[in-house]
């Protein structure tokens, strides 16, 4: 774990190393334990919808991403809306807009293919890990690629167990609050916020951001909110830069 | 095969979900690049992005926050303090994971 004093960002070029990937890797490991007991959840589910398991496995490969995987199988039967699933998946990760802009002091210093490639794997975990590498000083942009794929293969290996052990493991082992795991992503996230304090400036911007999203959870389905009090503090803070 | 037909979306439309839904993510996760990498942002878009990553994770917290019992609550604010004063994530991880695991099974 690094300490948050090293602030020569911009000085040193941006390297793309596997020893930077194999850390980004590591640190993503106590995050893999709980984004496995989603996986297990979402392979149960979607057994338990009627998907075949070969087919989750393939989607956690192929879409790799939670909240819009759990999302379709609320539309899955025998008549497949294909433009409304695909639409709202769309929408729902919409976020990673925002989140892939917000690295690019990394992305822009390396090879597109490096940068396009990493981004496929980049998750709200991974994501959140590599800004504060990045707000830390690190310079070597594998980190994103390396967390990323920590994540991505236990949301394989968990999707695909708990797809084919079906209802026995989902009686058993789906529920990841028996376990805590399900306040382990609220832990993390709090202590990321923690460490990107930095001053009393920053209130006003994390109270919009806070209301935004309150909001947004009512008003809004799915993972919008997050959209929205991301572009609520962006913008408040480019107003308040502005005056 | 014909009977299974009947029952479920063919294999066509199936793949066609699938690669849709591969499609549009990826999609989602190369846009936010692909534009800044363009369009070179002005002081107030600068402004802009720098407070967007605390705002999304103040956005990711609130909820879960808001819709929490008195117990993650309560492990939430051990987390901070942990977090604060060691400045070690997985250390807050594993506070907020044993209190909530803990105080939870402490009122039912």
């Amino acid at each position: 774990m690094t300490s948050l004093g090293l602030e020569s960002n911009g000085v040193r070029p941006v390297r793309f190393t596997p020893s930077g990937a194999w850390r980004g890797f590591k640190q993503c490991l106590p995050l893999g334990v709980s984004v496995f007991a989603y996986g297990l959840v979402f392979g149960v589910l979607a057994v338990q919808a009627g998907m075949k398991a070969i087919l989750a496995g393939a989607m956690s490969l192929t879409t790799f991403a939670g909240a819009s995987q759990l999302m379709v199988l609320e539309f899955w039967g025998p008549a497949l809306p294909v433009a409304g699933i695909i639409l709202t998946t769309f929408i729902v990760n919409l976020r990673h807009v925002l989140m892939g802009a917000a690295l690019r002091d990394w992305l822009t210093g390396i090879s597109p293919w490096k940068a396009y490639g990493s981004l496929f794997f980049m998750t709200d975990e991974s994501w959140a890990l590599s800004m504060r590498e990045l707000a830390s000083g690190g310079r070597d942009a594998a980190f994103l690629l390396g967390a990323g794929l920590c994540i991505y293969l236990f949301w394989f290996c968990a999707t695909c167990l708990g797809a084919s052990s079906g209802f026995f493991l989902g009686s058993a082992m789906a529920d990841p609050a028996r376990l805590g795991l399900d306040f382990a992503f609220t832990a993390v996230f709090i202590s990321l916020l923690i460490f990107f304090w930095q001053g009393q400036q920053d209130v006003p911007v994390w109270l919009v951001a806070g209301f935004a999203a309150w909001v947004g959870l009512l008003v809004m389905p799915g993972k919008w909110y997050i959209l929205c009090g991301g572009l609520a503090g962006g913008l408040f803070g480019a107003w308040r830069h502005g005056r | 095969m014909a009977v299974e037909l009947l029952h479920e979306a063919s294999a066509w439309t199936v793949a066609l979900v699938l690669a849709g839904m591969a499609a549009a993510t990826y999609l989602t996760r190369i846009t936010g690049l692909f534009l800044i990498a363009r369009v070179k942002p002005t002081p107030r878009v600068e402004a802009f992005l720098r407070h967007v990553p605390a705002s999304i994770l103040v956005a990711i917290i609130v909820p879960n926050l808001v819709k929490g019992t008195l117990s993650e609550l309560i492990a939430a604010g051990f987390t901070v303090v942990v977090a604060v004063l060691t400045r070690n994530l997985v250390a807050a991880l594993c506070m907020g994971v044993l209190a909530v695991v803990l105080l939870r099974g402490l009122w039912g």
